[in-house]
């Protein structure tokens, strides 16, 4: 018989919350996607402590952004640190991201403020318990939907998950698979339609705005311009996951995975998956710039990273 | 605006973009501008692919004169889908199939207006030179169809109100407005499900719960695109009578 375990908040100066690959077939009602913000880090995180897509309800992770947390653990597990380039220690030894580690009863996990990168994951073997709505743990702050209430975790809070002693050795990222994390040559899917200079996009050096969280990701540079009049476009629609809205204000805004469901900005295109993660974990003021990617080579990709992650 | 008798097959072998936007979403774009008739065919499309496709597509969003769909890619080559869904619509149009599903019954929104639920009621009745009663009556002579579902979970886009009783958003909106307000926002009317920001000339409130994520997934939301809806004018005593028959369900 399986035992539980908690893990408990001993400071929280960063944001955590719950996440998963988000809510899926909700968007109709307006209610956001949600789900990790750097989708392949959430994703190697749970490789490394064994679990699936196979099985996507004991993928719930942690998401932390900006680091300066402490942990306790009151029973033993496989855990894993992926994401941002972040100092972390169990019960102060220093510790490497990107592979697992054994946690025992009474551990603490500590992460320091993130070198490089904004967001990092915690995943444990066989994921952690939380209530799930409209089938998903991820936590939308800004709608209040998900477990917590929709709120990031507080100190002194628990958070749930199946204590394992099994045998599963444990797993390291390759060298060469742990993404850099910087704004360089972000994949770019222009959209067939959208006329606006390619260079204004694609020429130029952006700035990622203050004013940047889960929900988008604003940049700052050249304004660009619309060739025409837009009208069709202004039409509320459905957004997708990576659009590059172009407000009127001619500073493109990325959307990400909080978006409102619908928008009527013009669109100059989308970045693929990858690329939205990528984003993701670039800090405000840190450069961006883009590079066009096929949309069926940004699928070929996508593709062979989900099947190997057991999809 | 389109007359109901649009030409439905010419809008599909004409009038329909395949629009791609990342690796696995795309929109089918109707050329033709919003229209309630539009509205009622792109429901109809929506119902149609969610019951032949529902398998291979995570989301489907609906809205004025679009239709977005994101496909499963590790089930299906989105490519593969999106052309099985042009010829189904195709079919579907060309054999008029659009009017079997769509649910007719009305539904009816109780709304007090009332200076004190409806803090934009005063100023919209005085610039339109109207009467409160008489924005009252031409706010609830109209039967309205939903449009799009969004901005927040469950907001409504009803579309349209008399030409007489719009009017432009707030230039400045409010940091928070009430669950169950009522608004105007240009030619379209709307509920707010739960408390937000918000720039909508605001007409008065309902007590009715729109959206509640506690109710089973089929019926958090009272509203579904291309449903039609009529407010109903109920007196203050009323609205609170209803609040309270309706406060154990914990609002408001």
């Amino acid at each position: 018989m399986s035992r539980f375990g908690l893990v408990q908040i001993l400071k929280a100066s960063g944001k955590i919350t719950t996440q998963d690959l988000g809510r899926k077939g909700w968007s109709h009602l307006g209610i956001c996607e949600s789900g990790a913000a750097d989708e392949m880090a959430y994703l190697w995180a749970n490789h490394l402590v064994g679990n699936t897509l196979k099985n996507p309800e004991a993928c719930a992770a942690l998401e932390i952004t900006l680091g300066q947390v402490a942990l306790a653990f009151t029973a033993p597990t496989l855990a894993a640190i992926t994401g941002a380039n972040v100092e972390a220690f169990l019960n102060d030894k220093p510790l490497p991201n990107w592979q697992s580690f054994r946690v025992g009863a009474g551990d603490v996990l500590r992460l320091s403020l993130p070198k490089a990168g904004l967001i990092n994951y915690l995943a444990v073997q066989g994921g952690f318990n939380v209530r799930r709505v409209c089938g998903s743990a991820s936590v939308c702050e800004r709608e209040s939907i998900g477990p917590f209430n929709g709120r990031a975790l507080q100190v002194t809070q628990c958070i749930g998950y199946r204590e394992s002693q099994s045998s599963i050795p444990l797993r390291l990222v390759r060298k060469d698979y742990i993404p850099r994390h910087n704004g360089q040559d972000i994949p770019f899917i222009p959209r067939a339609d959208a006329s606006f200079k390619r260079d204004s996009m694609l020429a130029q050096i952006f700035t990622v705005s203050p004013a940047t969280n889960r929900m988008g990701c604003r940049l700052t540079g050249n304004p660009i311009t619309m060739a025409g009049k837009q009208t069709d476009q202004c039409i509320s629609a459905g957004m997708p996951y990576g659009a590059v809205q172009l407000p009127p204000d001619g500073q493109p805004i990325v959307l990400l995975k909080d978006r409102q469901t619908m928008g009527g900005y013009p669109l100059l295109g989308c970045l693929s998956r990858l690329g939205g993660g990528r984003l993701a974990q670039c800090r405000p003021g840190e450069a961006v710039n883009f590079t066009v990617i096929s949309r069926e080579q940004a699928l070929r990709q996508l593709r062979e990273r989900y099947v190997f992650f057991g999809a | 605006m389109t007359t109901s008798n649009i030409n439905h097959s010419c809008v599909v072998n004409h009038d329909v973009e395949l629009i791609w936007h990342n690796e696995h979403t795309f929109s089918l774009r109707f050329k033709a501008p919003p229209s309630l008739a539009l509205t009622q065919i792109i429901s109809a499309v929506h119902l149609s692919v969610s019951k032949h496709f529902s398998v291979y597509i995570l989301e489907s969003i609906p809205s004025y004169n679009a239709l977005m769909i994101v496909v499963d890619f590790i089930l299906i080559a989105p490519d593969t889908l999106a052309e099985a869904i042009i010829q189904r619509i195709k079919c579907d149009l060309l054999a008029s199939v659009q009017d079997q599903s769509i649910n007719k019954t009305v539904l009816t929104i109780p709304v007090c207006y009332h200076p004190e639920v409806g803090p934009d009621l005063q100023a919209l009745a005085h610039s339109a030179d109207l009467s409160i009663e008489e924005v009252i009556a031409l706010h609830t002579q109209k039967t309205y169809t939903v449009c799009a579902l969004g901005f927040a979970p469950g907001f409504p886009y009803l579309g349209f109100v008399d030409s007489r009783i719009a009017r432009p958003r707030l230039t400045t909106p409010r940091h928070s407005v009430v669950a169950g307000s009522v608004g105007i926002a240009d030619n379209q009317t709307g509920i707010y499900p739960s408390d937000s920001p918000g720039g909508w000339n605001i007409i008065g409130r309902t007590p009715r719960v729109c959206f509640d994520l506690q109710r089973p997934v089929a019926q958090a939301s009272i509203f579904v695109v291309g449903q039609s809806v009529r407010f109903e004018s109920v007196t203050h005593e009323v609205y609170e009578e209803l609040c309270r028959d309706l406060s154990n369900n914990g609002w408001p």
